[in-house]
C-alpha cells in the first residue's frame, strides 16, 4: 500500500516541482536564520534542556496548568483520546448553541479530528489560516505541521480559490492573502465560536502561547463570545521563561523568520463576556512517555523544521505518511500513537540519513527514533507481513551468526547468481532490478584475498 | 602501529577491492594489519529494520571477536555508527555494555583514524582526475564527519575534488530502504547521480559500500560509466579504468 501511494507522489511531476522548490527556499531561509545567532547550538541546548525538563515535570506541570487556568476562569476538559476529544468539542458546541466556527490553524485539532465533529454537531466550521482554507476548500488535508499546503504550487491555490471561493485568477499568494481575509472577514463578524490551538500552555501562569503570521487566529478568538482551544498534554511548560526560550527557535525553525508575526500570550482570564475552553488532549501521549527512550519524541515543538529538511518527505510530501503527522517526527510518533495504517507504514519512509537530527531544535534523536521504532511498528503489522518478515531476519541472523554459516552463504549467493531466472526473481523481489542492477558477489570474499595476499608476502592489488 | 580491520559484509562479499584497498593504505602509513576471520556482520540491517533482537545477537558476536584488538578501523561511515552509536540500543548485559564502551573508544573509520594520528601525511598517492565527492551521511554524522575525508583526499597529488551543493544529501541507499521502497531510493539516487555528473567527474568518491552499491547499480543501469568508488581506493591509486573489472 504505502509503496503504491509513494509510486503516485513520485510520477506526479507537478507535485514534485512544487516541493523541490518550497523547500529548497525554506532551507535556505533556516540556514540564513541560524546564522543570524550569536551561538545557534547554545540556543538549541537550551531548548532541548528546557523542553526534557517540562517533560520530566508532565504530571506537575499539567495539575498546575490546570489550577492556573481554572483560577482565572478558563475551563479545563481532559480528552484520553481523538474520540473524547470530538465527544467534548460536540457537546460544547452544543450546549453554547453553536451555529458558525471560526478555525485557526491547529495539528491537534486535524489529529482528533475537530472539525468533523463540529460539523457532526451541526456547526458549519470555516478554516481561517491561508493555507488551512486552501485545503479546506479543496476536500484535502493539510500535508506540513507548519505550512498545510506545501503539497501544492501557487497556481493550483489559485484555482482551488477561483473554483470554490469565486477570486479572480491569479497566482500570487499576496493577492490570495489579500482575497481570502476580505471574504473571512463576515465570517468572523458572525461566527459564536473560534477554535485554535496552543504552541505552549505555561504552567505556571496558566497562558497559553499562540504563534501566528496572518492575525486571523486572533481576529477569531478576540470577536467571538466562545474560544475553544485544543492542544496536546505534551505542550505544556513550566514558566514564562521556558517559553521564550521555545519561542526563540520556533519560528527560525519553521521558516526561517526571527519571530513570527503575531505572538500571542493569552491570559488565563477570558476577555469579558468570553467564555474559554481548554481542551488537553492526550491521544497516546502518554504511551509514548512510557515508552522508554521515544519519551524524548514530547521535546517536539512542532516546527516542522525536521519534514522541511527531510529528502524523503522532499520526494513523497505529507499525505504519503498517511495520518496527520508527516515528516521525520511523524515517522517516529506514528507506531506510538493512534496512527492507523501510518503505524506500520510512516517508519519505512526514512533512510536514516540524520539530516533531521541537524536540525531539531529541541534536539530530539529522531533517526535514531525512528529506527528503534520500527520493532513496534513490526509488531503491529498484520501477521503474515511481520512473519514473512520475521523469519527474512532470522534468516540474515543465520546466515550471518557463525563463520561457518557466513562462508556458506556467499557460496550460495554465488550459485544462485550463476541461475539467471531465479536470481532475477529474486533480485526483484528485493528491489534491485530494473532502474538500479544488482551488485553480483565477489569471486572470493574479501578476508580469503587477504589471507592468500598474507602468504604470498603482499596484497593482492 | 597494530590495527585490526573491520570489514563491512558488504565490502567482504561485493565489493572485496575496498578492504584491500584499505589494508594497502594503512600498510603505506606504517601500520601492521591484522584481519579477525570470525567477524561477520555487525547487525546494522536487523537493527535498521526493526529486529533488535537478531542485531544484538551479531553485536554479541562482534563485541566477542574485537575484545582483544587493539585499534579497529572499517572503511566505513555507516559500520563504525552502528558499533559506536546504536549497539548502545542493544539489549546487552552489563559485561557486555562495558565491553561495547571499551570498543567504542578504539573503533575509528579509516579517514577519520589516518587524520586523529597524523598518519594521512605519509600518503603520497597521485591520481590526475577530476573526483566528486559524496558526503555519506552516517559518515559525516556519526564517523568522522567533513573534515578527515577532505583532509585525507587533499593528499590525493592531481586530484581535483567537486562538491555540489547537495553533497551531504542523502543518496537514497538506507539498507533495508532501498529494499522496501525501491522506486523512491531510486529516485534519491538518481537525483544525487546526476547532480554529481553535472560536475562532469571523472570518478564518484565515497565511503560507504552500500551507497557506493546502490549509485552504481542505478549508473550501470542507466548506461553512465563513470566509476563509483571509495575514497580508500584513490589513496591506494587501485581505482580502475571506466567500466574495468578487477580479476
Amino acid at each position: 500500500m504505502l509503496a503504491a501511494v509513494v509510486a503516485e507522489k513520485l510520477r506526479d511531476e507537478r507535485l514534485q516541482a512544487a516541493l523541490r522548490k518550497s523547500l529548497a527556499t525554506v532551507r535556505e531561509r533556516m540556514a540564513k536564520a541560524r546564522e543570524r545567532f550569536e551561538d545557534f547550538a547554545e540556543a538549541r541546548t537550551c531548548v532541548a534542556t528546557v523542553r526534557q525538563g517540562s517533560v520530566g515535570r508532565l504530571r506537575q506541570n499539567l495539575e498546575a496548568l490546570e489550577q492556573s487556568l481554572q483560577a482565572g476562569g478558563t475551563k479545563v476538559l481532559w480528552a484520553a483520546d481523538a474520540q473524547e476529544a470530538r465527544f467534548r468539542l460536540a457537546e460544547i458546541a452544543r450546549a453554547h448553541k453553536v451555529l458558525r466556527c471560526v478555525a485557526s490553524k491547529t495539528m491537534v485539532g486535524e489529529e482528533v479530528g475537530a472539525e468533523k465533529a463540529l460539523r457532526s454537531a451541526g456547526v458549519n466550521v470555516v478554516q481561517t489560516d491561508l493555507g488551512e482554507r486552501i485545503v479546506q476548500l479543496a476536500g484535502q488535508k493539510p500535508s506540513h505541521i507548519t505550512a498545510p499546503c506545501l503539497h501544492l504550487d501557487a497556481q493550483q491555490c489559485g484555482s482551488i480559490l477561483e473554483r470554490a471561493a469565486g477570486m479572480p485568477r491569479t497566482a500570487d499568494p499576496e493577492e490570495m492573502c489579500r482575497f481570502v481575509s476580505r471574504t473571512l472577514r463576515d465570517a468572523f463578524a458572525t461566527s459564536d465560536m473560534a477554535l485554535s490551538g496552543a504552541n505552549m500552555a505555561i504552567a505556571q501562569t496558566g497562558e497559553l502561547v499562540i504563534v501566528e503570521n496572518e492575525g486571523n487566529g486572533r481576529s477569531g478568538y478576540t470577536l467571538c463570545p466562545l474560544h475553544v482551544v485544543v492542544t496536546g498534554i505534551d505542550k505544556v511548560v513550566s514558566s514564562r521563561r521556558e517559553a521564550a526560550a521555545v519561542l526563540g527557535l520556533l519560528a527560525p525553525s519553521a521558516t526561517g523568520q526571527d519571530v513570527t508575526v503575531y505572538t500571542s500570550f493569552l491570559a488565563p482570564e477570558p476577555l469579558p463576556g468570553q467564555t474559554r475552553y481548554v481542551i488537553l488532549v492526550d491521544n497516546g501521549r502518554s504511551a509514548v512517555f512510557a515508552s522508554g527512550p521515544h519519551r524524548e519524541l514530547l521535546r517536539c515543538i512542532r516546527c516542522g523544521g525536521c519534514l522541511n529538511v527531510c529528502p524523503v518527505y522532499e520526494r513523497v510530501s505529507g499525505h504519503a505518511y498517511l495520518w496527520t503527522y508527516s515528516g521525520p517526527i511523524g515517522a517516529a510518533l506514528a507506531p506510538f500513537m493512534p496512527s492507523g495504517d501510518a503505524a506500520t507504514a510512516a517508519p519505512d519512509l526514512c533512510t536514516l540519513c540524520g539530516a533531521c537530527d541537524d536540525v531539531c531544535p529541541a534536539k530530539i534523536p529522531l533517526s535514531r527514533l525512528i529506527a528503534l521504532g520500527r520493532s513496534a511498528a513490526n509488531a503491529a503489522r498484520p501477521v503474515e507481513e511481520r512473519t514473512h518478515l520475521a523469519r527474512l531476519a532470522r534468516w540474515f541472523g543465520r546466515a550471518m551468526g557463525s563463520g561457518g554459516a557466513y562462508g556458506l552463504s556467499h557460496l550460495g549467493h554465488r550459485i544462485l547468481a550463476r541461475l539467471r531466472g531465479r536470481m532475477a526473481r529474486v533480485e526483484s523481489a528485493v528491489g534491485w532490478s530494473g532502474d538500479r542492477l544488482a551488485p553480483r558477489p565477489a569471486r572470493r570474499l574479501f578476508r580469503s584475498m587477504f589471507r592468500a595476499g598474507r602468504r604470498r608476502g603482499r596484497l593482492p592489488l | 602501529m597494530r590495527v585490526s580491520l573491520f570489514v563491512p559484509c558488504l565490502v567482504d562479499r561485493f565489493l572485496p577491492e575496498i578492504g584491500l584497498a584499505c589494508a594497502k593504505v594503512l600498510e603505506e602509513v606504517g601500520c601492521s594489519v591484522e584481519l579477525d576471520r570470525r567477524q561477520t556482520c555487525c547487525g546494522q540491517p536487523p537493527f535498521n529494520a526493526g529486529f533488535p533482537a537478531e542485531a544484538t545477537h551479531l553485536a554479541r558476536r562482534m563485541l566477542s571477536v574485537f575484545k582483544d584488538a587493539g585499534v579497529v578501523v572499517a572503511p566505513s561511515g555507516s559500520c563504525v555508527a552502528m558499533v559506536r552509536d546504536a549497539f548502545g540500543d542493544l539489549d546487552l548485559t552489563e559485561t557486555e555494555f562495558a565491553a561495547w564502551k571499551r570498543l567504542r573508544e578504539r573503533t575509528f573509520e579509516l579517514s577519520e583514524f589516518l587524520v586523529a594520528n597524523g598518519l594521512h601525511v605519509r600518503l603520497r598517492p597521485r591520481f590526475k582526475a577530476r573526483v566528486a565527492v559524496h558526503r555519506t551521511c552516517h559518515h559525516l554524522r556519526h564517523a568522522g564527519g567533513e573534515g578527515p575525508l577532505s583532509e585525507v583526499l587533499a593528499r590525493v597529488d592531481g586530484m581535483e575534488p567537486v562538491e555540489s551543493a547537495e553533497a551531504r544529501e542523502c543518496c537514497g541507499f538506507g539498507g533495508v530502504f532501498s529494499m522496501k521502497l525501491p522506486e523512491l531510493s531510486v529516485a534519491m539516487g538518481k537525483r544525487r547521480l546526476d547532480g554529481m555528473l553535472a560536475l562532469g567527474p571523472d570518478v564518484i568518491a565515497l565511503a560507504d559500500a552500500g551507497c557506493i552499491l546502490h549509485l552504481r547499480g542505478i549508473a550501470s543501469a542507466a548506461g553512465i560509466d563513470v566509476p563509483v568508488v571509495h575514497y580508500a581506493q584513490l589513496l591506494s591509486d587501485t581505482v580502475l579504468p571506466a567500466g574495468g573489472r578487477r580479476g
